[in-house]
């Protein structure tokens, strides 16, 4: 049987798109004020029944809002930022459930989600700083499924870990650590052994030399090591 | 994928997010705790009674655990939510399994 898809209710892209915007000139007003349960400092807003994010009890407390309280311009603009942050941070956590991502790749999500740039700062600051977002555990994880997967070497890491906006310097430690405890000589020879029985002997030597080679270098292995191996197979 | 302890940090900050108890079920049962898993699908279907998919994960975690009368149930409440949301393809994914079950 099919499997459903895993995340149904996953945040649909830009769904501000799809709404009527509210009318702002008093002719709605606010419809609840909800405590949020897991941030007692916060409450949820909803204006005319639409949920439009949370905002500090202060700022409530500041701007006197009550149930009932007209839906204005000036309203409006003075809770912008404080709800697209709420909305962004939110949206934010959502993503980082799905799928673990590195703080660029989470930055290019919400921009494309249509976040605004200062919420986003605010997000990736804020939950780098709560330790959801880590770059450098991010780096470890991706290095281990890659290894874990398919022997790699340096290059093919590097090339990975780069693709999702990882910085340099995290990319050097992270691999100089993973690749201190493997044997390079010994993932590549493993690599080439498979590739040597998947390509029929019925080819020229040459043939099935440039094969491996290519396979090995696709995945990274530096020339000299491959050159190590290859020679081992003993094809020539 | 996160990790059950990445999400559980997620969950920390998010507890009243159906969708975050969502993922932290997944990846349980994935790992084989069922019963955990089976208490973030309640919970995602207390804090939103039209997310159907975890009817259907309940459902599939209870036919695990042996308790397929309880799982028949859950299913059917599941249809239920479906059809009140019009979520057609919801519906013949519960169908689907609800016979598996039968």
């Amino acid at each position: 049987m099919s499997r459903p898809t895993r995340y149904p209710r996953y945040p649909r892209k830009d769904t501000k798109k799809d709404i009527e915007p509210l009318a702002l000139d008093g002719s709605v007003s606010i419809t609840s004020l909800h405590p949020c349960k897991d941030d007692p400092a916060r409450v949820t807003l909803f204006v005319d029944r639409r949920r439009l994010g949370r905002i500090l009890l202060n700022t409530k407390a500041d701007l006197k809002l009550e149930v009932g309280t007209a839906w204005t311009r000036d309203l409006a603009a003075s809770l912008a930022d404080e709800l697209a942050r709420g909305n962004a941070y939110r949206a934010g956590i959502r993503i980082l459930t799905k799928r673990a991502k590195s703080g660029k790749e989470l930055r290019r999500k919400l921009k494309e989600y249509g976040y605004e740039p200062e919420a986003i700062a605010w997000t990736i600051e804020k939950l780098t700083e709560l330790q959801v977002l880590d770059d450098e555990n991010y780096a470890r994880m991706v290095v281990r499924n890659q290894l874990i997967r398919n022997p790699a070497g340096r290059r093919l890491l590097e090339g990975k870990l780069r693709e999702k906006g990882i910085e340099e310097g995290i990319i050097s430690m992270v691999l100089d650590e993973a690749l201190e405890e493997r044997d390079v000589v010994a993932d590549a020879r493993k690599l080439a052994q498979s590739a040597a029985r998947s390509i029929s002997d019925r080819h020229e030597p040459e043939v099935r030399i440039r094969r491996i080679t290519g396979r090995l270098a696709r995945r990274g292995f530096d020339f000299d090591v491959i050159q190590t191996v290859v020679d081992e197979l003993g094809l020539k | 994928m996160p990790t059950i302890g990445q999400l559980e940090k997620l969950l920390a900050l998010a507890p009243d997010d159906p969708f975050v108890h969502y993922g932290l079920g997944q990846e349980l049962a994935k790992a084989g705790k069922l019963n955990q898993a089976l208490t973030c699908y309640t919970k995602v279907i207390e804090l939103d009674p039209t997310y159907c998919y975890a009817y259907y994960f309940k459902g599939q975690t209870l036919d695990q655990l042996g308790r397929s009368d309880e799982a028949k149930e859950v299913i059917e409440a599941g249809i239920q939510a479906a059809e009140q949301i019009n979520d057609g393809h919801a519906v013949s994914e519960l169908m689907e399994l609800l016979e598996s079950l039968a």
